[in-house]
């Protein structure tokens, strides 16, 4: 067998161990991670509680926005009727979609994720727990905040994509655009610290053995689930802030009369948007890829078939995003191409669904709830599947655009392939975390009740659609004759709040206070890794994975790795510990210590989320204060990280020894680090992108920028920022003193850079209230003055940590990765210097 | 991991030429020249598909 790292793959052999385990081992390892008590709840870190947090608090959101959808279908049940009065009505459509895709949605499939994904893969934790905690309590505090905003009629009211002018400032002089605007900035930030945590926690913590072939299929759900928000996020990020920006400082990015384009922003969000709907399609298929073989009794059919459909779904849904405009007049050639690639999105679809039913079809499948809702989520995921095709041909989706025929296939769509398999989910999972499956004899009237009622409640808005209904109105003349499929949809949408009633009713008797015990477990007789006996730790030792279903594979495995006869059967440090792998074949590399309880990330959560609150209510001195406060709980949250381990190598089990202070591209931090960088990388590309297109189409407005000549100095001061930053990764091999020094010189260049740049722009006459090329311009100097303050407080970090006697090298991870943000920023800096001249140039 | 590699690689390319024919659409423009230039991008890899001739 081939290695990747120069592992021996033949020390596996070595496992199980025979020899017995110390008697005192289980308990040391038991210690750090023990039960936390009161207030202490607060401070939990580890996946286990986070991700129970974090699902309750989707669910919550879920039941919310569900209230919302039942007070519309109240008013619409039937013509005239006033339960609602227009601009509440306004405020409740927009709510619910918001609500349901940005605080139900995205966080429960990612709170599913760092509930299950660390038992899946076997690790103790995923490797940056803080950063788990924090993204859950900002959602948390934010959801709630922003949710409240409708209680004092202050929510947004422009429909959840909020689209400009009907957002900008003259026609939503009041505040509820903002709410939504900085109210979504904490779920980005919450999404994205999410998915940078899932991607290196799959690609980096996997138990020994498992390579990516076997490679539990939910993982590579949310491996391709976080790579797409990485991806498609930070265009919303932009977009939010292009508005924020326009709205609060008349910069007119957005404004036709002033050489922007609203069309700009139909762009930019529809490329966050429709890979938003796979983002939160494709974790709930790897949720039904696990459910199915166990209910079916049979492996999957079609593992590489089904992970090749994913990555080609991830792929093929970013070159969809235009089929929602398809009406507002883009160019026919481009409508063309938007067509055939919407079209083509549903083969990788297609190939999971077959899969499925293949699977069933060569098992012996049981009836049971999971089963049965993953029956369900086939039948209706499809239906709206097919729907779908039909809205990709544009002279159909001139016709039904904006009516109820997109309410019907959007449902279908997302309930079919989010909610039906979410519910599975609850009820194949809860008995890993609970004392009991959940009812059997409920659950199959909880499915009747909603597959019944999604079809009674959404077929009927097809037919409602085609007679010409508009989305969004509040109310209906009773001579329109739709009447009739509204009161249909009303009677189906309360038979689905039904079954959603009672499904509550069975959470509520399963989880009743009572004296506590050991999880049900394996009840339903799966084969994967997340069914081992566990604990707050999660598994008692790490396995040597052989296959794709080990529980089945090999019946003592449970046993052996509860005995501790796997790798790390106890604590080594007396911390808190987890066995980093390598990417590909995940042979064991090193020992990463995991940060404990902390109250920082939570104090950070609550001062972010102030700050963001606070801007929207336009308390200045409040939200400054709030930004302070929350940066010093996060640099003190960063002081206690990154500790050198005092001893060099450890004994990970059976003799295999492990080093303990990794940097550079075999550490997780360097992995991290990369993907924040392609992070912001998007959201830079995201605003050349938009400077490029008020070139293409606003041509009239556009003036001669800076001369290129005049640009030298900046484009000079930004490589040497590159130069330095790369040199202090080298220096640090040598001494720390000259290493940090660089990086504090890489930081002052870049900006020195930004400064002479801004000053170039100003006095050649620009001014950001003048035109869209103007306003975009120096929101690209926005942008790098956020990258370059970051950079310092790096760098500035660093410095401080020297002085301490913190900075331990040739090994430390700090330094490493300020070295690579800087010259990063340095980059970034060049490009934005450079890119606005260029277009001058045509 | 070779046939995935190639696999990956399919799907890059396929985004590379699906923005490329994205950004002639939209900054390019419609007249004739643009379609010609949309037309041969999506030439080279039906030839590339196409089977071997046989000899």
């Amino acid at each position: 067998m081939k290695s990747e790292t120069g592992f021996d793959p033949a020390l596996y052999e070595r496992f199980p161990t025979k020899e017995p385990r110390p008697e005192d081992e289980e308990e040391r390892l038991y210690r750090p991670w023990a039960r936390p008590k009161g207030w202490e709840y607060l401070t939990a870190v580890n996946n286990n509680y986070v991700g129970l947090y974090y699902l309750g608090t989707a669910f919550l959101f879920f039941l919310l926005a569900g209230v919302l959808a039942l007070l519309m279908r109240v008013q619409l049940a039937a013509p005239l009727l006033e339960v609602l009065p227009q601009e509440t009505y306004n405020q409740v459509f927009t709510m619910h979609g918001t609500v349901m895709m940005f605080l139900f949605a995205v966080p429960a499939v990612e709170a599913a994720g760092v509930l299950l994904l660390p038992q899946m893969l076997a690790a103790r934790d995923l490797p940056f727990p803080r950063l788990s905690a924090y993204a859950f309590w900002i959602y948390l505090v934010g959801g709630l905040c922003f949710f409240a905003s409708i209680f004092v009629g202050l929510a947004p009211d422009g429909g959840w994509f909020m689209y400009p002018p009907l957002t900008s400032r003259a026609f939503s002089p009041g505040i509820n655009v903002d709410f939504w605007l900085l109210g979504i900035g904490f779920i980005e930030i919450s999404a994205i610290a999410g998915a940078i945590e899932i991607i290196v926690g799959v690609l980096r913590t996997r138990a020994p053995g498992m390579t990516l072939d076997k490679m539990p299929i939910f993982a590579w759900a949310m491996l391709v689930f976080a790579v797409m928000i990485i991806i498609a996020f930070p265009s919303v990020i932009l977009s939010t802030l292009l508005l924020e920006i326009e709205r609060a400082l008349n910069w007119p990015i957005f404004d036709a009369s002033r050489g922007g384009d609203p069309l700009l922003w139909q762009h930019l969000f529809w490329f966050f948007g429709h890979p938003e709907v796979y983002i939160i399609f494709l974790p709930a298929a790897g949720m039904m890829s696990m459910i199915i073989p166990t209910v079916a009794r049979t492996e999957l059919v079609g593992y590489r078939m089904i992970v090749l459909a994913m990555l080609a779904t991830g792929f093929l849904s970013f070159g969809v995003w235009a089929h929602h405009m398809f009406t507002v007049g883009m160019p026919a050639m481009t409508t063309g191409f938007f067509s055939a690639a919407s079209m083509a999105v549903s083969v990788p679809a297609g190939i999971q669904v077959f899969s499925w039913i293949a699977t069933y079809a060569t098992g012996k499948p049981r009836f049971n709830v999971p089963g049965l809702f993953t029956m369900g989520s086939v039948i209706v995921f499809v239906t709206g599947g097919l729907t779908g095709v039909m809205l990709a041909l544009v002279p159909f989706d001139w016709q039904a655009h904006d009516s109820y025929f997109i309410v019907a296939h959007l449902h279908y769509v997302l309930i079919g392939g989010m909610v039906f398999p979410l519910f599975a989910a609850f009820y194949y999972w809860i008995p890993m975390v609970s004392r009991r499956a959940l009812s059997e004899r409920l659950g199959k009237w909880v499915f009747a009740l909603m597959f019944v009622g999604i079809n009674v409640a959404f077929m009927p808005m097809h037919f409602a659609g085609l007679m010409g209904m508009p989305r969004r109105v509040y109310t209906y003349l009773p001579e329109h004759g739709w009447a009739l499929p509204n009161l249909i949809s009303t009677i189906g949408a309360f038979t689905f709040a039904a079954g959603v009633l009672l499904f509550l009713v069975d959470l509520a008797r399963n989880f009743r206070p009572r004296p506590s015990g050991k999880a049900a477990g394996n009840v339903y007789g799966a084969g994967t890794l997340e069914w081992l006996p566990n604990g707050l730790y999660n598994t008692r030792s790490i396995p040597v994975v052989t296959s794709r279903d080990p529980l089945w594979d090999d019946p003592a495995l449970a046993d052996d790795v509860e005995q501790g006869r796997y790798f790390l059967p106890g604590s080594v440090t007396g911390l808190r510990e987890t066995l980093v792998t390598s990417p590909i074949r995940a042979e064991p590399q090193y020992l990463q210590v995991l940060p404990g309880r902390s109250a920082w990330p939570f104090a950070a959560a609550i001062f972010t989320a102030g700050f963001f609150l606070a801007l929207t209510v336009q308390a200045y001195a409040f939200s400054i204060a709030s930004a302070v406060f929350a940066l010093i709980s996060m640099l003190r949250w960063l002081w206690e990280t990154d500790r050198h381990v005092p001893v060099d190598e450890v004994d990970v089990g059976a003799g295999i020894k492990v080093p303990t202070n990794v940097t550079g591209p075999t550490s997780h931090g360097w992995w991290a680090m990369i993907i924040l960088l392609i992070v912001i990388g998007m959201i830079f590309l995201m605003a050349l992108f938009s400077l490029a297109f008020l070139w293409s189409n606003k041509a009239d407005y556009w003036a001669a920028p800076p001369a290129m000549a005049a640009a030298l100095p900046v484009l000079a001061l930004n490589l040497a920022a590159v130069g330095l930053a790369l040199g202090a990764r080298r220096l640090l091999r040598t001494g720390q003193g000259w290493a940090i020094a660089a990086l504090l010189a890489a930081a002052l260049a870049a900006s020195c850079g930004l400064f002479m740049e801004n000053t170039l722009w100003r006095a050649a006459g620009f001014h950001p209230e003048a035109s869209g090329q103007a306003g975009v311009t120096y929101a690209l100097q926005a942008l790098q003055i956020a990258v370059v303050a970051v950079g310092l407080l790096m760098a500035l970090n660093c410095w401080a940590r020297s002085l301490r006697g913190l900075v331990t090298m040739p090994a430390n991870t700090s330094v490493d990765l300020a070295a690579l943000f800087l010259a990063y920023v340095g980059a970034q800096g060049f490009i934005a210097a450079l890119f606005p001249r260029l277009l001058g140039l045509g | 991991m070779r046939t995935w590699l190639i696999l990956l690689a399919g799907l890059l390319l396929w985004t590379a030429h699906f923005f490329l024919l994205y950004g002639i659409g939209e900054f390019v423009g419609e007249t004739t020249g643009p379609r010609i230039l949309v037309i041969l991008p999506n030439l080279a890899p039906a030839a590339a598909s196409s089977p071997p001739r046989r000899r």
